[in-house]
């Protein structure tokens, strides 16, 4: 081998300085705009509009049967909330980093001199703001169906926009935590990620979250309808012999404290896991 | 076979021992798993084009992905101007790297692929353009530049791969079987390339598994095999290399006993096994015989169908080697 010598800077024209590495904001919004740029022309891309407009059409032809009002849309809204809030954000970003693995595109990105962690922010902010006003239109489309039909009108949609906000505020802070979460799951098990964050929200949100002890605060969707109040929890709890275990409660502001922890939490999660990370794909 | 050089041992050329070192690998290790991809390598490449041959699986890629920082060296020292790869992403502003997979985001067009990575070099949105536009015309791919890339050929898909690596002008370039899936007319042009920016004074390392691709880039050259470097030095070394094993060659004839019995009377023949339908001759001196034996046939009145080399490849002279070096490593203790 050649004996070492000092470390020179090449002459030509590669010799000039690169420009300053891109900041982490700008890394964030380049990947971002990649992002939308992939999913606008992505032929799955009409799978999430489709789904937010089951539950409108849903109202509008439970509507036609006779039924209307603020009962309509709680039923409505409990599909939102339980199934469109979860499954979504879960749909969008479990594969975020593991497609990139998959197909190996992480080697053009994380070979810049920008910081790793934005690849998951940029496609996670690529896709929550969307997937939130989407869903909140849905959520708001419902709402006008179910509280204009007769013999509903004006004054039960005026008296009923506070239930609206309510579960717009559910949607705005569910969106974000799920999709975290999904993230999370999805960069820490990039083989299969959809399967492994569904199993993950069967288990939590489908048998923990259902069960009438504490584990239904780890659920999501409880605290969602926590913050809407709909569906059991707008109910005052029952006269019951049952421990004091079986009627958990949280006011709705400590539901939203939990969505916000979640995500934060799942966002430091995710970047400091693929800060560090070796990913071996195509070996 | 021309040479330049009288054979010697595998090391650096002189010319390149004099030259100063952008890459220093000293005792790098790489596993994966249990498989030690990358094995006590120590190396040090200068600016210019440095071919890395070997062949599948001989820790090319993965010597490269050390290099680009998308992997931590196990054990053992790699740095790239003198600072440390890994841990260091401010370090990559100063490389660009074309992987050997084709995978790419098939929904953007090449000049959004071009020009959202040279952005992500830290250059404005105007500026990683018009370079986007430039590297894709240097790769001649202007006309495609519009098209999505789903719909690019395995060449074109080549060249888009080598655009996002050179279009922010990097001082070091590396290009992972670069030519592989390229039609002739594409891989004349990359090699031009290539050889535009080695003379430009950029530090491209390049690998291969085909020696002529490395030959119409470079003299200075490394081969790799289970993860360590066989020889390393100059190109012409390494033919003579090859040279030197044995060499065998293939003669599908009509009479294969009849030229067997004239051809082991020739000098240059070192010996001769008949077939049913062929012959399997053996040399050291495979410039010698090629020409030889048409004449011989010709001589025999023997109608010669096909004369080919089991041993005209990279392995069987990566195979010598191994065998040399573990012969050399005997002879030592």
């Amino acid at each position: 081998m050649s004996a070492a010598t000092a470390p020179v800077q090449p002459a030509g024209p590669a010799s000039g300085r690169p420009p300053e590495p891109p900041g982490a904001l700008r890394a964030v919004a380049i990947l971002r705009r990649l992002t939308r740029l992939r999913r606008r022309r992505a032929a799955s891309r009409w799978i999430a509009p489709a789904l937010a407009a089951l539950p409108v059409l849903a109202t509008g032809l439970l509507a036609l049967t006779g039924r209307w009002g603020r009962d309509l849309f709680d039923h409505i809204l409990e599909f939102h909330l339980r199934f469109l809030v979860l499954f979504l954000p879960a749909l969008a970003l479990a594969d975020a980093v593991a497609e990139e693995i998959e197909q190996q595109t992480f080697t053009f990105l994380f070979t810049r001199p920008a910081p790793r962690w934005s690849l998951p922010i940029g496609k996670y902010l690529a896709s929550v703001p969307s997937l939130v006003g989407l869903l909140s239109a849905s959520v708001a489309v419902s709402f006008a169906i179910a509280l204009l039909v007769p013999p509903a009108g004006p004054r039960e949609l005026w008296n009923e926009l506070p239930a609206l906000g309510r579960a717009l505020a559910a949607v705005v802070l569910g969106v974000p935590a799920v999709g975290a979460l999904a993230l999370l799951l999805g960069t820490w098990f990039p083989r299969h990620p959809l399967v492994v964050v569904l199993g993950f929200f069967f288990l939590v949100e489908g048998v923990l979250g259902s069960l009438p002890l504490l584990t239904v605060l780890l659920a999501l969707g409880w605290h969602l309808r926590n913050i809407a109040q709909v569906g059991a929890l707008a109910e005052p709890p029952a006269a019951t012999d049952l421990p004091a275990l079986t009627t958990v409660s949280l006011p709705p502001l400590g539901s939203a404290a939990v969505l916000l922890g979640v995500t934060l939490l799942a966002l430091v999660g995710v970047c400091w896991t693929v800060r560090s990370a070796e990913y071996r794909a195509g070996r | 076979m021309s040479r330049r050089r009288a054979a010697s041992a595998a090391g650096p050329s002189p010319e390149r021992q004099g030259a100063s070192p952008v890459i220093v690998a000293e005792g790098v290790s790489c596993w994966y798993g249990p498989v030690m991809a990358v094995n006590e390598l120590s190396v040090t490449i200068g600016p210019g084009i440095t071919g890395l041959l070997g062949p599948n699986g001989a820790g090319k890629s993965t010597f490269m992905k050390l290099l680009v920082g998308q992997l931590r060296p196990a054990r053992g020292r790699l740095t790239l101007f003198g600072e440390t790869v890994w841990g260091h992403p401010a370090l990559l502003g100063r490389v660009g790297y074309a992987p050997e997979h084709e995978s790419n985001y098939d929904e953007i067009t090449g000049l959004e692929f071009v020009a959202a990575l040279t952005e992500l070099q830290g250059f404005s949105p105007e500026e990683a353009g018009e370079r986007a536009r430039a590297a894709i015309a240097r790769v001649d791919l202007t006309a495609a530049q519009d098209r999505r890339i789903g719909e690019y050929s395995k060449g074109m898909r080549q060249r888009i791969k080598l655009a996002q690596a050179m279009a922010h002008e990097p001082a070091v370039l590396i290009l992972d079987e670069p030519l592989s899936g390229c039609d002739p007319l594409a891989k004349n042009r990359i090699l031009g390339l290539i050889r535009e920016l080695g003379a430009a004074g950029t530090t491209v390392l390049v690998s291969s598994h085909v020696l002529h691709e490395i030959e119409a880039m470079t003299s200075e050259i490394l081969m790799m095999d289970k993860g360590r470097i066989l020889a390393e030095g100059n190109i012409y070394e390494i033919r003579d290399l090859i040279d030197r094993h044995p060499h065998r060659i293939r003669v599908v004839c009509d009479r294969p006993r009849a030229l067997a019995a004239a051809l082991v009377r020739e000098e240059a023949v070192t010996s001769v096994q008949v077939e049913a339908e062929a012959l399997v001759l053996e040399t050291r001196r495979p410039d010698e015989c090629y020409p030889l034996v048409p004449r011989v046939a010709r001589a025999e009145g023997v109608h010669i169908r096909a004369l080919t080399s089991p041993d005209n490849n990279l392995q069987a002279v990566f195979r010598y080697l191994t065998e040399e070096r573990a012969r050399r490593a005997q002879g030592a203790s």
